[in-house]
């Protein structure tokens, strides 16, 4: 399953540190490689996504058959044209984690470094398997949504836990919470994708609708 | 009382296949908690026991997996409510026949320290409710299975055994690359499991029969007691719930099994009678292949197994012992330093790490217990616990994940049986010194007869000879020099006419001589050519793991010295030339701007001959932070380059207060840093450490997960005038609010900062902090602010 993620992104992993553009010496780039490298080869990448039906309640969107509920005006809008959505679940694995805590012990630049591609690492997971779900339904012509995950504008934390339990993802990926609502393993991804009959406007700039962009420093460029 | 008698050897077990699937299958309409229907439908479940039963399972499962009480949270009845129903269900189907009535044990569902945050003791609770439900209803045994975590696995078994009379199996669940989700190997799983006194180990679910083969092959190597195998009808669909193999293919598959002598055979996800009633008919009048697995010395974590079949190094740095520094660590419970101790030597060759926490002062068990957790947050090497309080070898065995060594009882009776029954009890090895009442016996010979007394009551004790080392003493040369050879002899002794292995304290040696590390190699390499099997040495002295590499080669264990080889021609290339600070006419300014750490400290050494310590601190160390600070803020230089500053100006701190008398005379004042309760994300919180240390402040952290108690007790204790509290998330920054609310309530004098992903300057202040901190540089402008 490795040759899921080939690569990690250098310039999103830059982003997450927060780098601004000024001078890396060879001696940090290195660093940096190494540990894209490192991350490479631990990363355990599991997937799983699943296609259900909605029905579109007064106050609600229910995930049909099932008891799962989606709340919020953010999802409604989202889903507006759309009879299905996928729920996916994507983790990198516990690994990386052991390794971040050890290297915080001698190594501290390297471990902010690795967590930040890890960050990264999931979400081009999260990506592949987007880009899954997008074959399997542009062969029937059908389009997608962009990818919404709990905690997004008004969609509840706690529908965290309700996509966790429907996908069974412990037993499959080995992706729960804590009761705090924390992905345990961190480095993953759960979210819902809409599909729908007519083309959807995916181009969107994440960053420029999230509601913490005024104090955000690590933003997109426009 | 249980109809089994622990016979589970010499004979084929069937046991039963699917639940869920058949449950799928009866168009009944499944509940969120599927064990409902154990009350609601239990005429479904009955008939599907049923089958299996007529199928020629000697074994079912009930339908229970997850009546835990987590789980079971979002339905009306309790856990206890659910498993006695499911017991009673299976009990109904097997009436009048032979089978046997297992209660089925699945994971918690969430994921226990240091992966989640769920407590052990608190999943041990949990299955302790399930257990005694479970043997109240009349269950034959226990089955706790699925398990991914070795961990929760251990807290299960003892559930089991601390509160039943009931035989327990446990079996993992494995990725196709040979490990569990969380990491675990089979023979770590097999080793530990069979030390925890289980009457079966092995495999279910994830993987089919082919997939699973060379799992339960390996896992094999490493136990004695039977295996179980349990598969899926092939490898699930993970997108639509489907399997590829069909009941006569998975017979197939299931006969290469036969050849390793596994002979408790069943089906896990995917499987239906069809499937148990062909096992059951070809195994029909058969007897299992024996095995013939040797026991053998191991000791292992989760992840990681080692066998004693050659020397392995024991780090013995973890140990108060006539270290001061390492005396205010634990006073101050500074983790980190402890750990970095522990890093250090695994990374210098260390295959086990001895770990003593006592210190007359200190809670030594509350000690023992976090420092093991930790240790084994961070690394795979397997732990020695040092102590000689029962209660603090209890604590740490029973937290320990894996299969541990405890140093150590001595030929006193009663220490032998005050120790013995715990060592027993957790599977561990146990060392025991050539000592008793009388104290060290002087001649070869009677040491000999106390390790025979203490090899005696180990084995009475259930304690096999693979899993005794003995300690024959290292005496002071310089004192007793007549009596080193005794030890040498002693050991010798106790190899040959024993069969344990041997380990001992090298160091000791040379006290009063001149020139240690001499006499310590030339008397670790005497005691490895008389048998001793694990030396308890410093691994970051080069002299002894070099002596012990020599050893290896000349002992014709380290095979073509390719070992010796490698490491040596490493050495080489290290120890080239390399340029120095003074070569380069680099200043301490420029290697903490540049975040060069070695040059950081050869400058600040070279400074320290005629500069005040204090004058480098303020002139030199802390204008060049600030400016990295500053430049830092201006987006000039990012967080990889604020750190590795940072840490050459810890590298340059740490040269300073080596000149001090005090350790803490550079201290510019204490700063209290917890990640809040409930949440477990603290990178952050571990970077704004690493700034604040750097600019001198002395940091108590106190962890991720952090009870509100603990903030404010911790806080009143030190002193500390500053608290810095992080939480990552929306649902935990509620818990950052009850922190600082009760640092109000009690009136603790300190300022509170926050910092968090979700946080603003404007909640912040809602909540009650005195500063938002934006970034790790933030944190320490409001150090200044508030400590100067």
């Amino acid at each position: 399953m490795q040759q899921i993620l080939s690569d990690i992104d250098r310039d999103e992993v830059l982003r997450y540190l927060g780098y601004k553009g000024s001078e890396i010496s060879v001696e940090l780039n290195n660093t940096i490689d190494r540990c894209i490298t490192d991350v490479l080869n631990i990363a355990e990448c599991k997937y799983i996504f699943k296609c259900f039906d909605i029905n579109k309640k007064a106050q609600v969107i229910n995930i049909a058959s099932t008891e799962v509920d989606l709340k919020g005006n953010a999802i409604r809008k989202l889903l507006c044209d759309c009879d299905k959505i996928y729920v996916m679940c994507v983790t990198i694995g516990l690994k990386i984690e052991k390794l971040i805590r050890q290297k915080m012990l001698y190594a501290p630049d390297e471990a902010v470094i690795i967590d930040s591609c890890g960050s990264v690492a999931a979400e081009s997971l999260a990506e592949f398997t987007q880009s899954l779900i997008a074959k399997e339904c542009n062969d029937k012509g059908l389009f997608l949504t962009r990818r919404f995950s709990p905690g997004y504008a008004d969609l509840p934390i706690d529908t965290q836990h309700d996509l966790i339990t429907l996908m069974d993802s412990y037993k499959k990926i080995g992706l729960t919470l804590t009761d705090s609502m924390m992905m345990t393993p961190c480095k993953s991804v759960t979210a819902i994708i809409g599909v729908s009959k007519t083309k959807q406007d995916t181009t969107l700039n994440k960053c420029k609708t999230c509601e913490n962009r005024h104090n955000c420093d690590f933003k997109r460029g426009e | 009382m249980s109809r089994v008698k622990s016979d589970f050897k010499n004979k084929y077990i069937i046991l039963d296949g699917a639940m869920g699937t058949m449950l799928q299958k009866s168009n009944i309409t499944l509940p969120k908690v599927p064990e409902v229907i154990n009350i609601t439908s239990p005429e479904v479940v009955i008939d599907i026991h049923k089958k299996y039963i007529s199928a020629g399972a000697n074994i079912i499962y009930t339908n229970t997996f997850g009546a835990n009480k987590y789980k079971v949270s979002e339905c009306e009845y309790s856990s206890e409510e659910l498993v006695s129903a499911g017991v009673k269900n299976a009990l109904k189907a097997a009436k009048g026949t032979d089978t046997l009535v297992a209660l089925s044990v699945g994971p918690i569902g969430e994921l226990l320290e240091p992966n989640g945050n769920l407590k052990f003791e608190d999943a041990y609770d949990m299955f302790k409710t399930m257990v005694m439900a479970g043997y109240k209803a009349g269950a034959d045994l226990v089955v706790v299975e699925t398990m991914t975590d070795l961990l929760e696995a251990k807290a299960a078994v003892l559930a089991v055994k601390e509160n039943t009379p009931l035989p327990v199996f446990c079996t993992m669940t494995f990725e196709a690359g040979g490990r569990t989700f969380t990491g675990v190997t089979p023979a770590c799983a097999a080793v530990t499991l069979e030390g925890l006194g289980v009457d079966a180990v092995g495999i279910n679910c994830s993987l089919g029969p082919d997939e699973i083969l060379p799992i339960a092959k390996e896992m094999s190597l490493w136990t004695t007691l039977p295996i179980i195998v349990k598969a899926n009808a092939g490898l699930p669909n993970l997108n639509s719930d489907s399997y590829d193999i069909s009941a006569e293919d998975f017979l197939d598959f299931i006969k290469d099994y036969l050849e390793l002598g596994i002979n408790i055979i069943g089906g896990c996800c995917g499987t239906t009678p069809e499937y148990i009633k062909l096992i059951a008919d070809f195994l029909k009048g058969k007897t299992p292949v024996e095995r013939n697995t040797k026991p053998k010395s191991v000791l292992c974590s989760a992840g990681k197994v080692i066998t004693i079949d050659k020397v392995s190094i024991v780090g013995e740095r973890i140990n108060p012992t006539g270290k001061k520094l390492f005396k205010k660590a634990l006073a101050d419970k500074n983790i980190s330093y402890i750990l970095k101790q522990g890093i250090d030597q695994v990374n210098a060759g260390a295959d086990i790490l001895d770990v003593n926490v006592g210190l007359p002062e200190i809670d030594e068990k509350e000690m023992m217990v976090t420092v093991i957790k930790e240790l084994q947050s961070i690394t795979d090497t397997p732990l020695q616990i040092d102590s000689s309080n029962a209660d603090v070898i209890e604590a740490g065995l029973r937290c320990y994940n894996g299969k541990a060594i405890v140093n150590s009882v001595n030929g006193e009776q009663k220490v032998l049986d005050t120790i013995l029954p715990i060592v027993k009890k957790y599977g561990a090895s146990v060392i025991g010194l050539t000592l008793d009442e009388n104290g060290i016996p002087n001649r070869a010979e009677d040491r000999f007869e106390v390790a025979k007394k203490i090899v005696t009551a180990c084995k009475s004790y259930g304690i096999d000879e693979k899993d005794i080392y003995i300690d024959c003493l290292t005496l002071t040369a310089s004192v007793q020099q007549k009596e080193v050879i005794e030890t040498l002899k002693a050991m010798t002794m106790v190899k040959e006419a024993l069969g344990v292995k041997t380990v001992l304290g090298v160091s000791n040696i040379s006290f009063g001589l001149p020139n240690r590390e001499l006499i310590n190699s030339s008397f670790l390499t005497l005691a490895l050519s008389h048998g001793l099997d694990l030396p308890i040495i410093n691994p970051n002295i080069r002299s002894m793991t070099d002596a012990i590499d020599a050893f290896n080669v000349l002992y014709n264990k380290d095979l073509g010295a390719v070992k010796y080889i490698k490491k040596q021609s490493e050495t080489t290339a290290e120890n080239k030339p390399k340029a120095t600070a003074q070569d380069d006419n680099i200043t301490l300014e420029y290697a903490v701007q540049k975040g060069i750490k070695d040059y950081a400290k050869e400058c600040t050494k070279a400074l320290l001959e005629n500069t005040d310590p204090l004058e480098i601190i303020n002139n030199i160390l802390i204008p060049s932070l600030d400016k990295v600070g500053e430049e830092f803020e201006k987006g000039k230089i990012f967080l990889p380059q604020l750190i590795q500053s940072a840490t050459a100006a810890q590298a340059a701190f740490e040269q300073i207060k080596l000149s001090f008398d005090k350790a803490s005379g550079v201290s510019k004042g204490k700063i209290i840093l917890a990640t809040v309760k409930g949440d477990v994300h603290d990178i952050g919180k571990n970077i704004v450490k690493v700034i604040l240390e750097n600019y001198g402040y002395e940091v108590i952290d106190l962890g991720k997960d952090v009870p509100i108690e603990t903030v404010v007790s911790m806080t009143k204790s030190t002193g500390a005038k500053l608290v810095g509290l992080s939480a990552l998330m929306t649902t935990t920054v509620v818990s950052m609010a009850q922190t600082i609310k009760a640092l109000k309530d009690n009136n603790v004098d300190c300022k509170i900062m926050v910092g968090g992903a979700v946080l603003t300057k404007d909640y912040a202040a809602k909540i009650g902090a005195d500063f938002y901190a934006k970034d790790a540089k933030q944190s320490a402008d409001i150090a200044k602010e508030v400590l100067g």
